[in-house]
């Protein structure tokens, strides 16, 4: 009885000793996002490659901040990771779309001038 | 996603903001959540409420959980956490208009592409058509022209034919020979009534047979010369050979031979053929002579026919050289 009386004391400073895990579905979600970023180009426009790299140091910092012991500040850096993952991706595929867009229009006017002109226009 | 006019407004406003709490007032939000509240003010306000509502609602919530935050523990780092949170959400929302703009921008370029091309396409069959239709009048012209132009030919033969036909008539008649590229064909007996210009049945028959052998002769011009015997006095036989001629003429001109290609010259009792001092010699010499020229001689020549023409009489072969080389045929 005293053993346990002193025993479960000693856990509780062994487990605020020792740090938190990172949250690993949390984590695997933000890998996730940041992949998909990359696979829509995210890294070769500017403002998009930003956020994948914030989320990047954000994922870091969550790892550090359980490490730490810190698990919702941890989770909350983990959120932050991903929705600049997220945002990253939106990005790329905005411009990827705003690109298509203008291609498309510029065929347009490429139709238009190897059209031949119409007899007395 | 955020222009630098929120970006530089809002330390201004938070810091306002801040100086109020200070007073006594409720704690103020942090920078953080005032640049989240004032991006999801653009999301909810802007084309992303119409073009990506799942994105602003996702932002609505986020921000719900930010001014929660805020309400719990106001200026705390959990506050500006969810704020961060909050303002990316709004990014994404109306970066996902941005997306969803530029798809439908995409989509109507790419229908006003097929509507060009089939407006080209349809031009391009238009032409095609019209050009079609041009090949095959022109294919129907051809072959009209080709059908005409048989036909023309078969007409020339049979003409060819019929002129051969006729000049051999002539030739069997003594009436038709060649001189030096012209063709005479001269006329006797009973043509015309005595002392007068009236072509007798028998001379229109003969004329017939002439028109028939001219026809080998489309373009040449043609001279006819008007004789007389030696009765009477020279004047009138002058007189009544230009009738005569006339007479002539005005036959071949009915039955079809253009008139710019005839001249009538009357020629009196000149260049007798036979004896005047025997009937069937006036008979001979009462005659009218056509005479089918050469183009190049024309009208050069006519002004000299009278003489030319003329200076050929019996037992008189033309001198060499000269154009024309008669053998008066009866």
């Amino acid at each position: 009885m005293r053993a346990f009386e002193i025993g479960i004391p000693a856990l509780f400073v062994l487990a605020a000793c020792g740090g938190a895990e990172l949250n690993q579905t949390r984590a695997t979600n933000v890998q996730a996002s940041m992949i998909a970023a990359e696979k829509v180009g995210a890294n070769d426009q500017p403002k998009a490659a930003l956020h994948l790299q914030l989320a990047r140091e954000q994922m870091e910092s969550a790892k550090r901040l359980a490490a730490d012991g810190d698990q919702v500040s941890s989770d909350l850096m983990l959120e932050r990771a991903k929705v600049d993952a997220e945002l990253a991706m939106q990005l790329a595929r905005t411009e990827r779309e705003q690109q298509n867009a203008r291609q498309a229009w510029e065929k347009i006017r490429e139709l238009k001038q190897e059209q031949p002109r119409q007899p007395g226009g | 996603m955020l222009d630098t006019r929120r970006t530089l407004y809002i330390p201004g406003f938070a810091a306002l903001v801040l100086g109020a709490a200070a007073c006594g007032g409720a704690a103020a939000p942090s920078t953080e959540l005032l640049t989240a509240r004032q991006a999801y003010d653009e999301a909810r306000n802007g084309e992303a409420a119409r073009l990506n509502p799942t994105g602003v609602h996702q932002a609505a919530k986020a921000m719900q959980a930010a001014e929660a935050a805020h309400k719990d523990d106001a200026g705390s780092q959990r506050e500006k956490n969810y704020a961060y949170i909050a303002l990316r959400r709004s990014e994404i929302a109306i970066a996902g208009a941005s997306e969803a703009l530029a798809k439908q921008e995409q989509q109507r370029a790419d229908q006003t592409y097929q509507a060009q091309l089939e407006q080209q396409s349809q031009r391009a069959e238009q032409q095609r058509s019209r050009y079609a239709q041009q090949l095959n009048q022109t294919e129907v012209q051809l072959q009209q022209n080709a059908q005409a132009l048989q036909q023309r030919q078969q007409e020339l033969q049979q003409a060819r034919a019929e002129a051969e036909k006729a000049q051999a008539e002539l030739r069997n008649a003594d009436a038709l020979r060649e001189e030096a590229g012209r063709m005479i064909i001269s006329l006797s007996g009973v043509l015309f009534e005595s002392g007068g210009d009236s072509l007798s049945q028998l001379a229109e028959r003969r004329l017939d047979t002439v028109v028939q052998a001219l026809a080998a002769y489309p373009d040449r011009p043609i001279l006819v010369e008007g004789y007389t015997d030696s009765q009477g006095s020279e004047e009138k036989n002058q007189q009544l050979s230009q009738r005569r001629a006339e007479a002539v003429r005005e036959y071949l001109q009915q039955r079809g031979i253009d008139p710019a290609r005839l001249r009538a010259v009357g020629k009196g009792e000149a260049n007798p053929v036979a004896s005047n001092d025997t009937a069937e010699g006036r008979a001979n010499n009462r005659r009218v002579e056509i005479v089918v020229e050469r183009v190049s001689e024309s009208r050069s020549s006519s002004t000299s026919d009278s003489s030319s023409a003329s200076d050929r009489a019996v037992g008189s072969p033309a001198a060499p050289g000269t154009d024309v080389d008669r053998t008066t045929m009866r």
